[in-house]
């Protein structure tokens, strides 16, 4: 039975095995291709320059044997992303590495037939095409058939993002194949007619794809040679390395500064998070709200496999850049509002996962959040633990931030003190109806609790 | 190659939609950045050769009184 989200192409689909690992199908109306795509060599070079998930071949029984000609293994994938949760540099990355691609696969006689940010996840830190059934043999004179796809899916939203704002990648979650250049082009500030590559790819793209939308229009002599597909390639390219956008303004950019100020709290709680790892040595763990990843780096750094989540798409850019800079693998910083989680969209509500659907995690961490949760958003206390517990497959490492906490005041100052249930002792009540305390401890001077909490079972 | 059928007899077994409008405008963006990179080739020929040319009016082999006429055509 295919996954969901694998049935737009007929070249072949995914699906998992007895053993639950994914396999992908490969059919006979692909067999060409997927042959030229081996024994030219471009998949080795693609594997090799870490721009292709590899994969094997495997004597499997496909699903449907009667269109099958292979059966193949890609390397697993330890958790999916959307583009809606990528930071401004995490999509730019990845449209680069698509058209990288597409430049490669030109050199070996072949070319990318999609273009979607769904086929590139983030693998090891780095961004990776993960489609193997996307490159099919170029004829000399065809355009790019992805040229539109990759202009919606790639170009628009980073315009948008870099030019209006950052929180516009968003609309991604709206449309599912890409934002509409219509749509893009209308939104985008006047001054982005005056640049080149916008203009040439996003306006007037618009403004053609209105124009000759539904009309039977003779195309015959449009040619593209290989200098014009190169070119159109690298223009691309420069339109989207062209765009910038630089994360300021954050409500939480100060936050680690002034927290380093009060009373070596920072240092005692990255001190309890560590010896709270090294106890529970989880398989791999969530960071709720995380900010700029100070704490998941603590995990990540351990080795273990790290989604550091927040709201914020200024701190996940820096998390990001971080990430970059460090060369790390094992952390992935994503952008989630937790009060209104990734949910399931796509056709029939099947086709991207829910954040919920992609957990449980083994351990989640969730530092300096739930007061904001309770708090700034209303959550009534028993919630947010039932939330917890859907999430968490074993190990919680939650801090408890009193209504006396200075942040919490401050939460408080525009607002009428609604929350007369919200005290320690009601959290740990409403906790231990899901979970054990193993063990807790105040943070430095402040009125904080770091608790180590065990998930009961059922 | 025939496009008299639209993008059909183009992308004959193409899954996407490549669209009439997406693919006038890359073709016209093609022609015109595919032309910039042309001229730019033909710029760096003619920069090579009259390097080359200047190379062999003051080459070793001009100064030895024997190197003859320098050669246009490599």
């Amino acid at each position: 039975m295919a996954l969901p989200s694998s049935f737009r192409d007929p070249s072949g689909f995914l699906f998992r095995g007895e053993d639950g690992a994914i396999y992908r199908q490969v059919n006979l109306i692909y067999r060409e291709d997927y042959d030229h795509l081996m024994s030219s060599g471009l998949y080795d070079s693609l594997v090799k320059e870490g721009l292709l998930i590899g994969h094997e071949e495997v004597d499997l029984e496909p699903p449907r044997p009667e269109i099958a000609y292979k059966v193949i293994k890609p390397e697993p994938i330890p958790f999916i992303s959307y583009p809606y949760e990528w930071c401004f540099s995490q999509l730019k990355d990845a449209a680069l590495l698509t058209l990288k691609a597409q430049r490669v696969a030109l050199e070996f006689g072949m070319s990318l037939k999609d273009a979607s940010a769904y086929n590139v996840q983030f693998v090891n830190g780095r961004p990776m095409l993960i489609d193997t059934l996307s490159f099919e043999r170029h004829r000399e004179g065809r355009p790019w058939v992805a040229y539109r796809q990759f202009c919606q899916h790639f170009l628009a939203p980073l315009a948008l993002m870099a030019h209006r704002d950052a929180r516009l990648s968003q609309l991604l979650r709206v449309y599912v194949d890409g934002v509409p250049l219509d749509l893009a082009s209308s939104l985008l500030p006047l001054r982005t007619r005056l640049m080149p590559s916008l203009l040439f790819h996003i306006h007037l793209h618009a403004r053609a794809q209105r124009r000759f939308a539904g009309r039977a229009v003779d195309v015959s002599g449009l040619r593209m040679g290989r200098l014009s597909l190169l070119g159109l390639i690298e223009s691309l390219e420069s339109a989207v390395r062209g765009l910038r956008w630089k994360p300021s303004g954050t409500e939480w950019a100060e936050y680690y500064e002034e927290a380093a100020l009060r009373g070596g709290y920072l240092q005692h709680k990255s001190r309890l998070v560590a010896e709270f790892l090294d106890r529970i040595g989880p398989m791999d763990v969530w960071d709720l709200g995380a900010n700029v990843g100070v704490f998941s780096r603590i995990a990540s750094d351990r080795g273990i496999p790290t989604i550091s989540f927040d709201a914020d798409p200024a701190a996940v850019e820096k998390n990001y850049l971080e990430c970059r800079r460090r060369g790390e693998t094992r952390i992935l910083p994503l952008v989630l509002d937790l009060t209104n989680p990734s949910p399931a969209i796509g056709w029939g509500n099947e086709e991207r996962a829910s954040l919920m659907e992609r957990g449980p995690a083994d351990a989640v961490m969730a530092l300096a959040l739930i007061h904001h949760l309770a708090i700034s958003n209303n959550l009534p206390l028993d919630r947010i633990a039932r939330f917890f517990k859907d999430i968490c497959r074993r190990w919680l490492i939650v801090e408890f931030v009193p209504k006396e906490d200075p942040q919490a005041r401050r939460l408080l100052a525009s607002r009428e003190d609604i929350f007369p249930g919200y005290n320690q002792r009601a959290f740990e009540e409403e906790f231990g109806r899901y979970f054990s305390i193993e063990d807790s401890s105040g943070i430095g001077d402040s009125q904080r609790t770091l608790y180590l909490m065990r998930r009961l079972r059922g | 190659m025939k496009f008299g059928d639209g993008p059909r007899a183009i992308f004959p077994r193409a899954y996407l939609d490549p669209g009439i409008g997406s693919m006038i405008i890359q073709v016209l963006i093609g022609a015109l950045v595919g032309g910039l990179i042309a001229l730019r080739m033909l710029w760096d020929r003619i920069k090579k050769r009259i390097k080359d040319f200047l190379k062999a009016l003051t080459g070793p082999g001009r100064r030895g009184g024997g190197g003859g006429a320098p050669q246009l055509v490599p």
